[in-house]
């Protein structure tokens, strides 16, 4: 870590170099080491340490932007340099752009203090954690990783913000013959990873489901595990809550937005003072983020706005904005599903016959007019009777509506769950759900 | 640099290292991005640095730091080796590098016309002429228009002496319209969707790609989608285009040919493969008509380069011919696995990031049919055309893909029907088996996917993909919703 020191040095120099130019600069410092396993060995063991400097620069109602990793000063002049010809071509915007309002706060440190100083025995000591725990009739696939990342956000107008955060997480395919099960987590620090329970999970799936059945598509009643919730809700976090595409109806949400969407246990957030989420504090416009309601008591309350998309459309910007090259894009970056008042346990027990989902597989967007996403069922796939865990399935197609999905809600566990999704971490419960659509099955 | 990473090299062995490259990687990175006339974003981004991956007995380890004095790079070297040696003491198996001849070469991409000496002014006007164009139908509430140019400079060295210069340029364009009506919206895209068509060529491509006049039938197209119907669910004849197959060849062939997901290292993320190795030279994957190859040497293909990221030459093998599945994407260890020579298919995105399998140009090769004897051959059936989605399972058997558009064939010809919301689905040896023609060299091209993702940290990929149209027989096309 460089430290607040140095980002402050930093701003002197940008402000300096930068006279006379109206700029919003970000920094991003990474140091991000992963061990990958397969097979129960390490096959890919790799770390990475970087920093880059990207200037956002407008004149004349233009804007151009560009990025370096070079932080010296000669970078900063080379960056000066590229800037002002390219603002020469650029052609002004279609509206009123300014910069953000200044915004001073003081420095957020997240890093545990074990992380900053991780060796690659660390991870791998994990690794044989889950070693023992899988036992010999087992095989292991996933990662283990940890990283520090430092996040400056500077302007012409005299914002200075540091914000510095650590996560650790991992993944875990277990497989015994046929059979496989799958666990992930995430966690601010090592000592905070809930590793054995999760991985013993992965583990007991696996060997419950060796030789699986092949069943009809159709609707079913599903259980669906955290890691198969957080999926669906995560698509539905990117496809709906972007007020850029509501404001042009090019979005579901102009159909559903202020509507009851599902019942009243249904609370969505995109909430960084969550205690299990890795919070982003601030977005890129220095604009303090705080937990806000997406889907509050079963009702679409809210889309966000982005810096751009605010200025464009006469709104107030939400602290969405986490990109400088589409200041008009807003996605929610701690997306928390809450709790509700089911057991897991009860879930299962009081279902006659469904099917139990682990976890979902390659998921996208079939017709973004009406939400309609599909994806593969994987890693633990199981019949449901009489209250019991029985069968495993072979892997099953979806299509469904989301819209539809949420309405299907019967019960929300009290159990949630911090899970490594593909792009941010989320927060998720159990759900069970009827008319869930499987259309295909795999041969 | 090359004096540097010399003495890395040096300094590596001397501490035990078996084997060691590195790879000092400089990427300039421009994009543009027009929405309805306006330029809404222009940027211009520098990545330099270095990664170092190193074998320690049998164990990997790889480092990558954007600093560039020789401390820095020392500290990153002794890093990467800390790893490797945390691996090799976790390592059950032993690690061999198929055999590859020392090279010290130099590669560059066959520009013309060099992208970022082409004033911006020029690139700009075009995609604000474009997006016009394609709002003056009444119906269209967002044209789009983007550029992307890329220059990678790669210096390669490693441990048994080959020294390889690379300068490898991108250059990539496309527009889209999304049209609004009382039912709704829709959208079409030319030449391709997400990015349109990439190449590692120069600005003639985007030249070749005539936006400005293509662009009213993209517009006339997505206006009239709105109000189009949908296709009853069953099964048809179909004809698939090229920008579609290109994303077909690159889930169900591509992917799982990838030995190194084949052996197990991608089950935990994007999964594995049914193409285990029991099938290799027994598998009927297609009919006689399906032939692909992993072709890297095809002048301008975006999975195209001189040399791969382990220094292996840039070649041509077959991964299925005539139907049989007879070839796997290979890097040196994989490859020495099965004692063959790596096709080299190891390649990383960025310094910051080690090799590992990734597709070059997977290409479904040309047949002997034109487009209007294919769809002369089909009594009621549809030309799909333009991904819109896709998902497939995690051996890559069961898949689905939506398109943005369905043209309808009755009695042999295009009625001139259009269908939105158009979605096929099947499992992979079925579908490729239900092929029973390919049109032939004149309708053949590289599709560029410049957004293969792969690997855990995730590594963004640009692959080639060439494809003609091509007929199938009785697939199910719509899902019951």
């Amino acid at each position: 870590m460089r430290g607040e020191t140095f980002y402050r040095n930093l701003f002197r120099l940008m402000n300096e170099h930068f006279i006379g130019m109206k700029f919003l600069a970000v920094v991003w410092e990474q140091d991000q080491s992963l061990t990958r396993f397969a097979n129960s060995r390490i096959h890919q063991n790799v770390a990475e340490k970087k920093a880059s400097l990207s200037v956002l620069v407008t004149k004349d109602n233009k804007l151009a932007l560009a990025t370096s990793n070079d932080l010296t000063v000669s970078g900063l002049k080379s960056l000066r340099e590229r800037l002002e010809k390219m603002l020469e071509f650029a052609t002004p915007l279609d509206y009123n752009f300014k910069l953000p309002d200044v915004s001073v706060g003081y420095p957020v440190e997240n890093v545990a203090e074990s992380l900053k100083k991780v060796f690659a025995e660390q991870r791998a000591s994990i690794f044989d954690r889950m070693l023992r725990i899988a036992g010999e009739d087992v095989l292991l696939f996933g990662y283990v990783s940890d990283n520090v990342t430092e996040n400056v956000i500077m302007s012409s107008n005299g914002t200075f913000l540091y914000q510095s955060f650590g996560g650790v997480s991992f993944n875990v395919v277990a497989m015994c013959d046929s059979g496989s099960g799958y666990a992930s987590g995430v966690a601010k620090s090592y000592e905070e990873l809930n590793v054995d329970e999760k991985v013993e999970r992965a583990v007991r799936f696996a060997k419950m489901s060796k030789s699986p059945v092949e069943i009809d598509p159709g609707t079913y009643t599903v259980i669906l595990g955290p890691e198969a919730v957080s999926d669906l809700f995560m698509y539905f976090a990117w496809l709906c809550t972007n007020g850029y595409t509501y404001e042009l109806k090019l979005s579901p949400s102009v159909k559903y937005l202020g509507n009851k969407v599902g019942p009243d246990e249904l609370n969505v957030y995109d909430d960084p003072t969550h205690p299990m989420q890795l919070p982003l504090m601030y977005d890129l416009c220095g604009k303090k983020r705080e937990k806000m309601p997406i889907i509050e008591n079963g009702v679409f309350k809210n889309v966000f706005y982005s810096h751009g998309a605010a200025l464009r459309f006469n709104r107030k910007p939400t602290g969405h904005t986490l990109s400088l090259d589409d200041l008009d894009s807003s996605t929610p970056a701690n997306l928390v599903v809450a709790a509700g008042s089911a057991s897991v346990e009860d879930m299962i027990k009081n279902t006659d016959r469904g099917i139990y989902v682990n976890r979902f597989h390659y998921m996208n967007i079939v017709d973004p007019q009406q939400a309609m996403f599909t994806g593969m069922t994987r890693d633990g796939t199981f019949i449901v009777e009489k209250g019991q865990l029985t069968k495993a399935v072979k892997n099953m197609r979806f299509n469904v509506k989301f819209f539809d999905f949420t309405q299907n809600i019967e019960a929300i566990s009290k159990e949630i769950e911090s899970v490594a999704s593909e792009y941010f971490p989320q927060v998720a419960p159990y759900m069970k759900v009827k008319n869930f659509n499987f259309t295909s099955k795999t041969a | 640099m090359q004096e540097k990473l010399e003495k890395l090299l040096d300094f590596l062995k001397s501490k035990g290292a078996r084997y060691a490259d590195v790879r000092y990687e400089e990427h300039v990175r421009q994009e543009l991005y027009v929405e309805n006339g306006v330029l809404k974003s222009f940027t211009h981004s520098v990545d330099i640095g270095t990664g170092i991956r190193v074998l320690y007995g049998n164990g990997w380890g790889f480092a990558a730091t954007d600093e560039r004095g020789e401390a820095a790079l020392e500290k990153a070297a002794l890093r990467a080796l800390e790893i490797a040696m945390a691996s090799n003491k976790r390592s059950n198996k032993e690690v061999h590098l198929a055999p590859e001849p020392v090279h010290r070469a130099a590669f560059k991409s066959p520009v013309m016309k060099d992208p970022f000496l082409v004033s911006d002014a020029e690139k700009i006007e075009l995609l604000k002429a474009a997006t016009l164009k394609m709002k003056e139908n009444p119906r269209i509430v967002r044209a789009t228009g983007s550029m992307v140019f890329r220059r990678i400079d790669k210096l390669f060295l490693s441990t048994e002496g080959s020294v390889i210069n690379q300068e490898i340029y991108i250059s990539g364009a496309g527009i889209e319209a999304d049209a609004i009506g009382e039912s709704g919206f829709q959208r079409r895209s030319y030449p391709a969707s997400f990015g349109g068509d990439h190449a590692t060529r120069g600005w003639e491509f985007v030249e070749e790609m005539e936006l400005l006049e293509h662009a009213p039938k993209v517009a006339d197209e997505a206006a009239a989608l709105v109000d189009a119907p949908e296709i009853e669910p069953g099964e048809y004849d179909i004809v698939i285009s090229g920008n579609q197959l290109a994303l077909q060849i690159h889930e169900s062939c591509g992917h799982p040919s990838e030995l190194d997901r084949v052996m197990g290292s991608e089950l935990s993320f994007a999964g594995g493969s049914f193409l285990t190795l029991d099938k290799l030279g027994k598998l009927k994957y297609g009919s006689e008509h399906v032939s692909i190859t992993a072709d890297a040497t095809i002048p301008g293909g975006l999975g195209s380069f001189g040399f791969d990221d382990e220094g292996v030459q840039a070649q041509k093998s077959y991964i299925v011919r005539n139907g049989l599945f007879v070839g796997y994407l290979m890097d040196r260890q994989t490859a020495a696995e099965l004692n063959l020579r790596s096709n080299g298919a190891a390649r990383a995105d960025s310094w910051s990031h080690p090799p590992i399998i990734r597709m070059t140009n997977i290409n479904l090769l040309p047949g002997s049919y034109t487009l209007e004897e294919l769809i002369a051959g089909i009594d009621y059936g549809f030309l799909l055309d333009t991904n819109k989605s896709w998902s497939i399972d995690d051996l890559r058997l069961n898949f689905q893909f939506a398109t943005e558009i369905a043209y309808e064939i009755k009695a042999g010809k295009l009625t001139g029907r259009i269908f939105k919301n158009p979605v096929y689905y099947d499992i992979t040896p079925n579908f490729w088996n239900k092929c029973d023609g390919v049109a032939n060299e004149s309708y053949w091209h590289v599709w560029g996917v410049p957004n293969c993702g792969k690997g855990q940290p995730m590594q963004v990929m640009y692959v080639g993909h060439g494809a003609a149209p091509a007929r199938f027989r009785r697939v199910k096309v719509g899902v019951k919703k």
